[in-house]
C-alpha cells in the first residue's frame, strides 16, 4: 500500500482593503482546493486586528477550512530591496552577509531588525562574472503584530513569504512557459506591484503607484452618485465598455481609459528592461490578478496596448477546474493561492 | 517547508518556547498528580476496612451521579439547538422572500436608467410618508410601499417602467411621486421618485 503524503496550508493574503485565504491540501498528485474566504477589513492598517482575526477564522472554519499551518504574505508596501551585484558563489565569501549589509545600509535599517530573503539571478547571456541576486528585507515591525494575533488565535506560522514568490508560485501553475520572460501584476485596491520572471524566478519586481484602484473607484462613486461597492460592480460589469447608448458604461469606459495608458507605459518599460538583461529568452505572458483585475475590458486594453498575450488569474485557473464557489473564480484571491502554493514550490 | 522565509526570528524564537511549553506542561503534571495522589490516599486511608468499603461505594455512588448529570448537560445543550433552530426557521419561514421581488424590479431598469436608492417600509414612516406626498392622505397605515428613486435618460423611460413594473403584478398600484430635471454625471437627466403599493 502506498501511503499518500497531505498536508494542508492556509495562504493569508492580508490586503488594505480585505484579507483573502485560501487553504489547499498538497497531495503526491498535486494541489487541491479546499476552500477559500474573502473578507472586507474594517481596520485598513497593516496589522490584522484580533476581531479581524476572529471573524475570519469563523468563517473559515464554517467552510471546513481548518488546516493550522499558515503561509503569509508579507505586506508588500513594507517590502525594501531589489537586484544587487555579489561576488560569484565560488568565491567564498558569505554573498548573504553582504546582501544583508547592503539592505541595512541603503534602507537605513538596523542589523537585526530585519529578515532577508534572496535568490540568485538567472546569469546573462554577456556571461559577466559578476553575480546578480534579487534581495527583499522585512522590518520586523512591520509583521510582528500581525503574527502576534496570528498565534494567539491558535494558527501555526510555517513562512512568510514576499508577494513576489506568491505571484511566481501562482504564474508555475498557471502556467507560464519559463523560458519566456512573463509578468503578473497585482492590482491592489491602493496601488499595484509588478512581477517579472524568467527560468523559474522572479528578476524584477516594482511598485506601480500611479495605479491607484481606489482613487478609480471612489471617482466613479462620485461621478454616478452611488456607493462604493456598486461602483466596483458597475467597473466589473462594463469597465472599458463604449456601449454610447448606456450611461453608466461611458463613465467607466472614460475613467478606466484614463489609467490604463500610464499603467501599460509602466508595465512596457519594464518588459523592456528585463529583454534587455536577457535578450535570448522572448516576451511570454502578463497575468493580472488582484482586484483590479476584475475590471471588465482591462485585459484587451493592456494586450492591445502591450501586444502581449494578457490573462486573468484566478485560482480556479491555476488547479485547472477546481471550483469552489464564486469566489474560487476572483483574481483577488490569486496571492493568497500562491503564497499556500509556496509550501509546495519551496525556494 | 524550505525557501526563503521573512518570519521574523526573535517571533520564532517566541512561538517554539510556548510550542515546547505546551507540549511539557501535560506530561510533568500528570506526573506530579501521579507522584501526589498516592501519598494523600495513604494520609486518607481509613481504620478500618468497613470504612474504606463504605468510601469505595460513595466514590462509585458519586461517579454515577456526575455521569448522569453530564448526560443531562449534553441532553439539554442538544435540546436548546433544536429550538433555537425552530424558531430561527419559523422566523424565516414567516417573512417574504423580499430579495425576490427586488431582483425582479432590478430587471426592469435598463440601461437608460439607474436606481439610485429603494426604501420599503409602511405608512408609520414618515419617510414614506413624505414620499408619497399627497397620496398619503388616502391609504391606511398598515399598507406596505416600495419606493424607488433613479435617474433615467428622458421621461418616456420614466413611463416604460411604470409600465413594466405594473405588469409584474406584484404591485397594488404604481405612481410617480417626483420627477424633476438635474444634472448626472455632465448630462441634463431626469431623476424620478416611484411609489409601488405592495398590499
Amino acid at each position: 500500500m502506498v501511503a499518500m503524503n497531505r498536508h494542508a496550508v492556509i495562504g493569508l493574503d492580508i490586503g488594505r482593503a480585505s484579507v483573502k485565504a485560501v487553504q489547499v491540501t498538497l497531495h503526491d498528485k498535486g494541489p487541491r482546493l479546499d476552500g477559500c474566504v474573502q473578507l472586507k477589513r474594517s481596520s485598513g492598517g497593516h496589522a490584522l486586528e484580533p476581531s479581524e482575526a476572529e471573524m475570519l477564522l469563523r468563517v473559515m472554519e464554517r467552510r471546513g477550512m481548518t488546516a493550522s499551518q499558515v503561509v503569509l504574505v508579507a505586506p508588500t508596501d513594507a517590502l525594501v530591496g531589489g537586484s544587487m551585484n555579489v561576488p560569484p558563489a565560488d568565491t567564498g565569501v558569505s554573498r548573504e552577509k553582504i546582501l544583508e549589509m547592503e539592505l541595512s545600509r541603503t534602507h537605513s535599517l538596523s542589523p537585526g531588525s530585519f529578515e532577508m530573503a534572496w535568490w540568485d539571478l538567472p546569469a546573462p547571456s554577456s556571461g559577466s562574472r559578476i553575480g546578480q541576486a534579487h534581495a527583499v528585507g522585512l522590518p520586523h515591525a512591520a509583521v510582528e503584530a500581525t503574527l502576534d494575533v496570528v498565534a494567539e488565535y491558535g494558527l501555526e506560522i510555517v513562512r512568510t513569504v514576499p508577494g513576489s514568490l506568491a505571484l511566481l508560485a501562482a504564474a508555475i501553475h498557471h502556467p507560464v512557459d519559463p523560458r519566456c520572460i512573463a509578468a503578473a501584476i497585482d492590482i491592489g485596491s491602493r496601488r499595484g506591484h509588478l512581477v517579472l520572471m524568467t527560468a523559474g524566478r522572479v528578476v524584477h519586481e516594482r511598485a506601480l503607484p500611479d495605479f491607484d484602484l481606489k482613487r478609480i473607484r471612489d471617482d466613479a462613486s462620485e461621478i454616478l452618485g452611488i456607493n462604493a461597492d456598486l461602483a466596483t460592480h458597475a467597473l466589473a460589469r462594463f469597465g472599458t465598455s463604449e456601449q454610447s447608448d448606456c450611461m453608466v458604461a461611458s463613465q467607466t469606459s472614460s475613467l478606466v481609459g484614463e489609467a490604463v495608458h500610464p499603467l501599460a507605459e509602466e508595465i512596457g518599460m519594464s518588459f523592456a528592461y528585463v529583454s534587455h538583461l536577457y535578450p535570448e529568452a522572448e516576451l511570454g505572458q502578463l497575468l493580472l490578478t488582484g482586484g483590479g483585475a476584475n475590471i471588465a475590458g482591462l485585459g484587451q486594453a493592456l494586450a492591445t496596448s502591450l501586444e502581449l498575450d494578457v490573462h486573468a488569474v484566478t485560482p480556479v485557473s491555476m488547479l485547472h477546474g477546481s471550483t469552489f464557489g464564486q469566489e474560487s473564480k476572483d483574481p483577488a484571491l490569486c496571492m493568497a493561492m500562491g503564497a499556500a502554493l509556496c509550501a509546495e514550490v519551496g525556494s | 517547508m524550505s525557501g526563503p522565509d521573512l518570519t521574523p526570528k526573535p517571533f520564532l524564537r517566541r512561538a517554539r518556547k510556548q510550542a515546547a511549553i505546551r507540549r511539557w506542561v501535560l506530561p510533568v503534571s500528570a506526573c506530579a498528580l501521579a507522584a501526589v495522589v498516592p501519598i494523600f490516599l495513604e494520609m486518607a486511608k481509613p481504620a478500618d476496612m468497613s470504612g474504606l468499603l463504605a468510601q469505595e461505594r460513595m466514590v462509585q455512588a458519586q461517579s454515577r451521579i456526575d455521569t448522569g448529570q453530564s448526560q443531562l448537560n449534553g441532553k439539554k445543550a442538544i435540546l436548546a439547538q433544536h429550538q433555537r433552530e425552530l424558531q430561527a426557521e419559523q422566523h424565516l419561514t414567516a417573512k417574504p422572500d423580499w430579495s425576490a421581488v427586488l431582483k425582479l424590479v432590478a430587471r426592469q431598469f435598463d440601461d437608460k436608467l439607474l436606481m439610485t436608492g429603494f426604501q420599503l417600509d409602511d405608512m408609520k414612516n414618515n419617510g414614506v410618508r413624505s414620499a408619497l406626498g399627497p397620496l398619503a392622505t388616502d391609504v391606511p397605515d398598515r399598507s406596505v410601499w416600495l419606493i424607488l428613486n433613479g435617474v433615467a435618460s428622458a421621461n418616456s423611460d420614466v413611463s416604460g417602467l411604470i409600465m413594466r413594473l405594473e405588469a409584474l403584478g406584484l404591485f397594488e398600484r404604481v405612481v410617480m411621486t417626483g420627477t424633476q430635471r438635474e444634472t448626472f454625471a455632465g448630462n441634463a437627466r431626469t431623476s424620478f421618485t416611484l411609489a409601488c403599493r405592495v398590499e
